[in-house]
């Protein structure tokens, strides 16, 4: 794993990206740990429960597998799901591609494996653009690195412990909604602009409108909801952009 | 191993396999190196000697 180099965890950026997401992390822990608990409950089994939270790494795909694997839905149909799902990271991929493509493949598609939603949001908002001197890309990477690090253990772990204490914790707690208040978070703290604000309440007024449709395609029509509406706005007004609220 | 396990691992490693795809959807690079544009300085690295010296000369 990349978390093992020593040129990243010796970073001071690594500590300084873990650090910043320790105040989520319980939050992530949360919804790792009642995800662990649906998969057992929905009666995956305890090894693919295991070999889901080890490979999939991916919260909300796994909650939108799990109901199609256990009704034994055609393969294709949970893995184009799942897809759907994560289409909100190809965006995510689009934005932080200048920042890393100077790293070897593999290093490339293990930073994407193992960058999350919390991890892109807290890393974009610190780093605006991407590096341009090596010194600059490896702080940016032992960020993110770091970022990344305490965002896979806290999920792993809690998954892991949601499997074996599954018949021990009741759904009813809800605790998965912490994840969602931790994303909410943050997502508060970056809406700095009126055009921000706009996005924001664009893409959580189209998901809700679009919720009907299969696959979870609301996450895909509000983000192309937002992102189409504020290159609009940008082009009628530009003095939108970088307004303070 | 009976065929439902193995049916619903090959499953899980099909999802796997969806959230790298998508996560590192912009990642992959192009033959040209077109993705080293307005990278002027990756121009001297060995990856981007594969690629064609116009991306770098027009830079």
């Amino acid at each position: 794993m990349m978390f093992l180099a020593p040129k990243l965890y010796k970073h001071p950026e690594f500590k300084i990206g873990m650090r910043e997401l320790a105040p989520q992390a319980l939050g992530i822990a949360a919804w790792g740990l009642m995800t662990g608990v649906a998969m057992v409950k929905a009666g995956m089994g305890l090894w693919a429960s295991i070999a889901m939270a080890l490979l999939v790494f991916a919260g909300s795909s796994q909650l939108a597998a799990i109901p199609l694997i256990v009704a034994g839905a055609p393969a294709w149909v949970i893995l184009v799901t799942g897809f759907c799902v994560n289409l909100r990271f190809v965006v995510f991929s689009l934005h932080l591609r200048p920042y890393l493509i100077h790293l070897p493949r593999w290093e490339r598609l293990l930073h994407g494996y193992v960058t999350a939603d919390i991890s892109y949001v807290l890393f974009t908002k610190r780093f605006h653009h991407p590096g341009i001197t090596p010194e600059e890309r490896l702080t940016q990477e032992a960020y993110l690195a770091g970022n990344d690090c305490l965002n896979w253990v806290s999920w792993m772990v809690a998954s892991l412990l949601g499997i074996a204490l599954a018949n021990f914790i009741p759904p009813s707690w809800g605790l998965g909604f912490a994840g969602i208040l931790c994303l909410l978070g943050i997502q508060c703290s970056l809406a700095s602009t009126r055009l921000r604000m706009v996005s924001s309440a664009v893409a959580g007024i189209a998901a809700v409108i679009a919720y009907a449709l299969p696959l979870r395609l609301n996450i895909v029509v509000a983000i192309a909801a937002a992102v189409i509406l504020c290159l609009c706005l940008e082009r009628i007004k530009p003095r939108i952009q970088g307004t303070p609220a | 191993m009976s065929h439902d396990d193995l049916w619903m691992f090959g499953v899980i490693i099909g999802l796997s396999v969806v959230t790298v795809v998508a996560r590192s959807f912009f990642f992959y690079q192009t033959k040209t190196g077109n993705s080293h544009i307005g990278r002027n300085e990756d121009c001297n690295t060995r990856r981007l000697r594969l690629c064609p010296q116009s991306w770098c000369q027009k830079l």
